[in-house]
């Protein structure tokens, strides 16, 4: 008897590790944390002419790393009257003996995938006060700040005063993951389908072939679809476009980072609506593997030309299907 | 008939007039150009039969394409032969099934979960 309880408990035991190892198994495999570029600059906007980015501070970090550990304490600086913008290593006190406001600001990344990039920022203005001291006016901090690849964010915005040579300073923050030169040069190609499905009918699908640089983005673009179904006197019309991202991976996986944009629009006699709704989904495939993804149905709205549009949508439903794998 | 054609024609062992044939033995340069006919005529034939290493070479080739292949030699190509035409049965309907006309089949599917990953872009209000 004893001997068969310990072999149900050692079979309890196995079967709970089993299905453990099956949930752990069955998650998709962690997106590999790469380095990433991030840059804080100035954008300085003269009183007749474009704005100008002053690329002030750029360094690569990895996951967890600072701007200011890695190069130490770090003041930007620019003043209105003359359009002059600065970067060093100068105390606040020092560069306001030149310029009329200085920041100091510090940005950490926290995590960097494919299409996502996670960073905390902090930041602080200083201006001249009355004793040539320098006086706090402005800050702030983002304990969670989520970016996609090439987006940027303003963290703070000065204008500049009547008549001054400057119309306003802007402090920037951006990252971009940082390329393997081993496999900067590598091309992904990407097979990619769009599938219109209405019950009853056979799906309608439209394929698109794309090529780009490891790392890169592909845009698509696929031809707007007029729906059948729409009331008498009015159309709806279905536009899916957008972007795939992808790098390869050490162990021959690739990330990717899907990007997609549904326009629709709907027209008629009284009126028409157009409504667009974007997502960008990450994921980890291995070469060739197609995955599918599935686009949400329309929302209803709350006002007549919205809730027309939804009507117009309903019953059709739009997925893509993506493959990549790398181009020899 | 000229003096040549006469004498090329008989070199040439075809049936001549013998007052032809005297006749053109008597022409200018016919004993020079009869010793040519008949030199020309050598070579040709000589050129026409084939060399003796040539001739050993062919024989030996012959000879090794008499002799029977082995009966398990032949089942083998035949089964790889087989093999084959399968593979490239297999490889056929695969290229039918996923050329151009329909997506391949997903491995897996995910979905744009709406406030998650999918949001609706403010503009674009009622026009």
């Amino acid at each position: 008897m004893k001997d068969g309880r310990s072999g149900y408990r050692r079979m309890a035991v196995c079967l709970l590790v089993s299905l453990a190892a099956a949930g752990l198994c069955g998650e998709a495999p962690p997106r590999a944390q790469q380095r990433a570029n991030v840059t804080l600059s100035l954008l300085i906007t003269p009183a007749a002419g474009p704005t100008l980015s002053f690329g002030g501070w750029a360094c690569g970090l990895g996951v967890g790393e600072g701007l200011v550990e890695r190069s130490n304490e770090f003041t930007l600086a620019a003043d209105p009257d003359t359009c002059r913008a600065g970067s060093g290593t100068a105390s606040p006190e020092i560069a306001l003996l030149r310029h009329a406001y200085v920041w100091t600001a510090d940005a950490r990344l926290v995590e960097s995938t494919t299409g996502r990039l996670v960073l905390s920022a902090s930041w602080k203005r200083f201006t001249r006060g009355p004793e040539g001291t320098p006086v706090e006016s402005g800050g702030g901090e983002i304990p969670k700040l989520t970016l996609g690849e090439g987006d940027r964010v303003l963290l703070d915005y000065v204008s500049g005063s009547e008549g001054s040579c400057a119309r306003s300073f802007a402090l920037e923050l951006t990252a971009q993951v940082e390329e393997d030169p081993a496999l900067a040069e590598r091309q992904i190609g990407y097979d990619l389908w769009l599938v219109h499905e209405v019950p009853g009918r056979k799906p309608a699908s439209r394929r698109s072939l794309l090529t780009a640089k490891h790392g890169q983005p592909a845009t698509f673009a696929f031809p707007k679809e007029s729906l059948e179904g729409a009331a008498a006197g009015s159309s709806v019309d279905v536009e899916v476009t957008g972007r795939v991202r992808g790098r390869l991976r050490a162990d021959g996986s690739i990330d990717l980072a899907l990007m997609t944009i549904r326009s629709a629009n709907y027209a008629s006699a009284v009126g028409g609506h157009g409504a667009s709704e974007n997502g960008e989904k990450q994921l980890t495939v291995q070469p060739g593997e197609a995955i599918r993804v599935d686009l949400p149905a329309a929302p209803r709205g709350d006002d007549y030309l919205t809730q027309r549009l939804a009507s117009g949508m309903a019953g059709h439903s739009f997925a893509l299907i993506l493959t990549a794998r790398p181009v020899s | 008939m000229e003096a040549s054609e006469v004498l090329s024609a008989f070199v040439d062992g075809e049936t001549v007039d013998p007052g032809e044939l005297a006749a053109a033995l008597e022409a200018p340069g016919a004993r020079e150009l009869l010793l040519d006919l008949v030199r020309l005529r050598a070579a040709l034939v000589e050129d026409a039969r084939p060399s003796a290493p040539f001739v050993d070479q062919m024989r030996r080739k012959l000879a090794e394409r008499a002799r029977p292949r082995p009966r398990m030699l032949r089942w083998a190509a035949a089964a790889a032969i087989g093999a084959l035409a399968l593979l490239g049965a297999r490889d056929i309907g695969r290229l039918f099934r996923t050329g151009g006309d329909e997506p391949p089949r997903p491995a897996r599917v995910l979905r744009y979960e709406p406030g998650v990953d999918w949001h609706t872009v403010p503009s674009g209000g009622p026009s």
